[in-house]
């Protein structure tokens, strides 16, 4: 196991910069993701860390040994890394059998015939395909293969274990079940790992940490909670579902001993509080996230820790494990994902309210 | 609203037409296999029938034997089929490690002008080899030929660097078309396997030299062993380089021994000649179909969705070196021959290269002659017209054997592969006597109809693959959302299917043409006196010693070549763009 340090790695594709001065810091048997839409760098960067692709310029540390330094010229091949990956496609050898193909790592080391055969055994009761080892490769099914590729990345005990999205090419419940397995393997193996995807909530379920990128950069490196509840901008808010975004004024800033604030704010037909990481100071504005999920239904009367609006339902969506609800106060438009039990006609005068610790504000950039 | 009522108004006459449509549909499919078992069937016919007898079914002496066989099974003979092999095999080895180390360089490495290299190292495959062939008789002669008389100027040596005509001389010949041929094969697939195949490799530790070994090279095991089969069964059926090299040196092999049993012998020995096609027919399948049980299920499939292109290696200094590999090679193919020929048709006579010599009188000589106007324009209209035919009936064809479930299409389908198995010396003899016992008043033989018939057997496979592999590439959906918005069977063809597969059937054209024009060894035996295609006027003059004004008209000929794949690649480039 082994911790990974990268200091401001760019790449650039002629004068497309795919990776722009990446810093990034991932501690011995965390699971980390990076996360964002297609284009974003995220493959790029896995793929210099595997030395598939150079960085042109920074460096990068697995464990006590640089493996990369551009300014100095430093690059370690991919064969020298001792990584273990596993491909989108998977990468399947397909003139070779399951067997084999997990064995091929241990035969490039030279090692022992026994030892092979012990080893190769091992990693594919882990992944529970010992009875497939004399299959050839081209014969089994998509979800197979992928476990006979975890298996050929683990067996030669890597430092770090590199995914890409592997589970893209698997059908939803599959990818479900593998997902959880791949987990509760990873926890168990304790072995630092860097995945990829594209999928948020692939990322969220299996991730110690998420970190999201955009255009070649970081845009918050943190736990999956707090990304999704905290997000530190607008952008971060956005890539996870579609969020209300309210423009509102700042009364009040008071410290919490947690280190972040609870802003007394006011606008647009209504009155509350709300958490921030930063203060705005007195009078300034502030862009309000409030996810649609986390909305609640008042009676008249009841009060609320965080903020509250009186509307009027302008349209219902029934989806089954929810139904969207469109709001109007007046001043603005609420999106809010109900229950299903709720019942809700259009017209209906409605009071809306949201707890503390679902109003949040982001910065605008 | 409206739109709705007049559709269902029209509905009854509609469906009507439908079923018209569908009867004459059948009766153009009929037109169809009958014209297809006429130009395959009925020739394969006449050859089995004249291998078992002593003469043609109208005359009537002929009886039921088995001499014909009994002839090409004995001591004598026998060498004749083991030659053949001979050749076949070594040719496509050393041309097969040649073109894999080619392609490779092309593909994977960074070595410079890859791009130009690829079109250089394609080339000689579309100059048609009666123009090398007489220019490697001119170059390689052992007392005559200009690398000899170097060779022996340089060293001071008394014996011959090369002498061409020799099984050597037929080896090396065929392999500056095998190697291209298997180059296209090769590079393709070099360039389309998932690089994340190498990549895990390396990944797992193994350094990129391992990986081409141990991962590389044998995912390319099946593609290789495929081209092989393929270089194999055209080397069996090669012509032109036994032809030349290998008669007048002694070395027999089926296609010349075909051609001498019909031509050159006092009377034609057709039993002989039938029995020897068959034979050689019988190899070639027997070829295919072990190749089949061999990697029958070994076609790997290690093309990925992923835009990634595979690693290209650097060879660091080393690059120049196989940046020289692969000009080396395009000199010798293309660059020497043409020289030769070039430098030839400027020259009073060849062999004597002084400028006192220099004269422009062949030319003159080859613009006066009717005989070779008449033969370039023969060419001309069997080109245009066997290509365009060809590739009609070929979209035909495999329109009805990949879009339709009807049980003859596999009929029309074996049909239309049939002639890829015949030899064209053989697919000759099969017409020659399928034209000359033709009943009734039809004259085919004799006429330009002979050729044009010939040649859209021989290109048909060619055809019909062009357009299979356009049409499996495009979704059914694209047809049936057309016939959903209301066009006609024809209006989508039109508009749609062909709309779409034009580039696939431009390039096949242009293929069709390169083979009829480089056709000889069917034509040689179906001209008749006023009949004559290029090639065929151009071994009549090459056989009366006139090797000047025979380099005259491959000049021009190569101009041509030049023209059309220039063409072809426009077309590539543009298809390639419409797919992206």
């Amino acid at each position: 196991m082994a911790n990974v340090v990268i200091e401001n790695l760019s790449r650039d594709f002629g004068s497309f910069r795919a990776v722009d001065s990446l810093n990034l810091n991932i501690e011995s048997g965390r699971f980390v993701t990076l996360l964002g839409p297609s284009g974003c760098g995220k493959t790029t960067t896995l793929r210099m860390l595997a030395g598939l692709v150079k960085n042109t310029e920074g460096r990068i540390t697995i464990g006590d040994t640089v493996v990369s330094d551009a300014s100095r010229g430093l690059f370690v091949p991919p064969e020298g890394r001792n990584l273990g990956m596993v491909f989108q496609s998977y990468a399947i050898w397909p003139h070779m059998t399951v067997f084999e193909n997990v064995a091929y790592p241990l035969s490039i080391r030279r090692v022992p015939k026994a030892t092979i055969r012990e080893k190769v055994a091992a990693a594919l009761e882990i992944v529970e395909m010992g009875h497939l080892a004399n299959r050839p490769a081209p014969d089994l099914s998509g979800g197979q293969q992928q476990r006979v590729a975890i298996a050929r990345a683990l067996v030669f005990e890597p430092r770090v274990l590199l995914l890409d999205e592997p589970l893209s090419n698997l059908d939803a419940r599959l990818r479900l079940q593998m997902g959880d397995e791949f987990r509760v393997l990873q926890q168990r193996l304790g072995i630092t790992t860097v995945y990829v995807t594209h999928d948020q909530s692939e990322a969220m379920a299996l991730s110690d940490d998420v970190v999201l990128m955009n255009s070649g950069r970081i845009l918050q490196n943190s736990a999956p909670r707090e990304m999704y509840l905290q997000p530190k901008s607008r952008d971060v808010a956005t890539f996870f579902g579609a969020p209300n975004f309210i423009e509102l004024t700042v009364q009040k800033a008071t410290p919490r001993p947690e280190g972040d604030f609870t802003l007394d704010v006011a606008g647009a037909g209504g009155r509350g509080h709300c958490l921030s990481a930063f203060d705005p100071g007195e009078g300034g504005t502030v862009t309000v996230m409030l996810r649609p999920e986390n909305f609640e239904i008042l009676v008249p009367g009841e009060e609320t820790q965080g903020m509250a609006w009186e509307g009027v339902v302008k349209s219902v969506t029934f989806r089954g494990q929810t139904q969207t609800v469109v709001v109007d106060t007046g001043a603005m438009e609420l999106n809010i994902e109900a229950g299903p039990l709720v019942e809700l006609n259009v017209g209906d005068q409605i009071h809306v309210g949201a707890a503390l610790s679902a109003a949040w504000a982001v910065r605008d950039a | 609203m409206s739109a709705t009522t007049d559709t269902s108004s029209e509905m009854p006459g509609g469906r009507f037409a439908a079923r018209h449509r569908f009867q004459t549909r059948y009766i153009y499919i009929g037109l169809l296999i009958a014209f297809l078992a006429f130009i395959t069937l009925f020739p394969l016919g006449m050859l089995v029938y004249g291998s078992f007898h002593t003469g043609s079914p109208s005359s009537p002496e002929s009886v039921v034997s088995l001499d014909g066989y009994r002839a090409v099974f004995s001591a004598g003979n026998l060498e004749i089929l083991w030659n053949t092999l001979y050749i076949a095999g070594v040719k496509s080895v050393f041309s097969l490690l040649i073109a894999a180390f080619l392609a490779w360089i092309v593909a994977r490495t960074d070595t410079p002008m890859r791009g130009l290299l690829e079109v250089l190292i394609t080339l000689p495959f579309f100059i048609p080899p009666i123009l090398t062939a007489m220019a490697w008789s001119l170059l390689g002669n052992a007392q005559t030929g200009p690398i000899n008389m170097l060779w022996r100027s340089l060293t001071g040596s008394s014996e011959p660097l090369i002498d061409v005509y020799s099984t050597g001389g037929v080896i090396w010949h065929m392999m500056q078309y095998a190697i291209p041929f298997m180059f296209l094969f090769l590079v393709e697939s070099f360039r389309r396997m998932d690089p994340s195949l190498e990549e895990a490799s390396r990944m797992c530790g193994a350094s990129r030299m391992r990986t081409l070994r141990g991962i590389t090279l044998r995912l390319m095991i099946p593609v290789m062993a495929t081209v092989f089969t393929l270089s194999f069964i055209r080397g069996m059926e090669s012509f032109e380089s036994p032809l030349f090299f290998g008669t007048p040196a002694g070395v027999r092999v089926v296609a010349t021994e075909i051609y001498n049993a019909i031509n050159q012998d006092f009377t034609p020995n057709y039993q002989f000649a039938t029995a020897i096609a068959i034979v050689v027919m019988g190899l070639m399948l027997l070829l295919l179909l072990a190749q089949r049980a061999i990697i029958g299920g070994r076609n790997y499939q290690t093309v990925s969705g992923k835009g990634y292109r595979p690693g290209v290696m650097a060879l660091g200094r080393w690059r120049w070196a196989t940046f020289a590999f692969c000009l080396l090679f395009f000199f010798l193919s293309v660059v020497l021959p043409v020289g030769q020929l070039f430098i030839g048709s400027f020259y009073k006579y060849i062999g004597f290269y002084d400028t006192k010599f220099l004269t422009l009188e062949h030319y003159r000589n080859v613009f006066e002659n009717r005989a070779m106007w008449d033969s370039v324009l023969n060419t001309m209209i069997l080109g245009l017209g066997g290509a365009t035919l060809t590739m009609l009936l070929g979209s035909m064809v495999a329109y009805i054997s990949i879009r339709t479930r009807w049980h003859g299409r596999r009929l029309i389908d074996f049909m239309a592969w049939l002639p890829w198995l015949m030899p064209g010396i053989v697919l000759g003899v099969g017409f020659l006597w399928a034209f000359a016992y033709l009943p009734g008043p039809i004259t085919i033989y004799g006429t330009l109809w002979a050729l044009l018939l010939a040649y859209i057997a021989i290109c048909m496979p060619l055809g019909v693959n062009a357009m299979s592999t356009a049409f499996v590439q495009l979704s059914v959906d694209l047809e049936e959302c057309s016939r959903v918005h209301g066009a006609s069977f024809l209006q989508t063809m039109s508009r749609i299917l062909i709309a779409l597969a034009w580039p696939s059937f431009a390039i096949g054209w242009l293929l069709c043409f390169f083979v009829v024009m480089r056709e000889l060894s069917a034509s040689v035996l179906l001209y008749s006196v006023g009949n004559e295609v290029m090639s065929v006027e151009m071994l009549k003059l090459w056989e009366n010693g006139r090797a000047e004004e025979v380099c005259v008209l491959s000049m021009f000929m190569i101009l041509l070549v030049v023209a059309f794949r220039g063409i072809q690649i426009f077309v590539t480039a543009r298809r390639t763009k419409l797919t992206q």
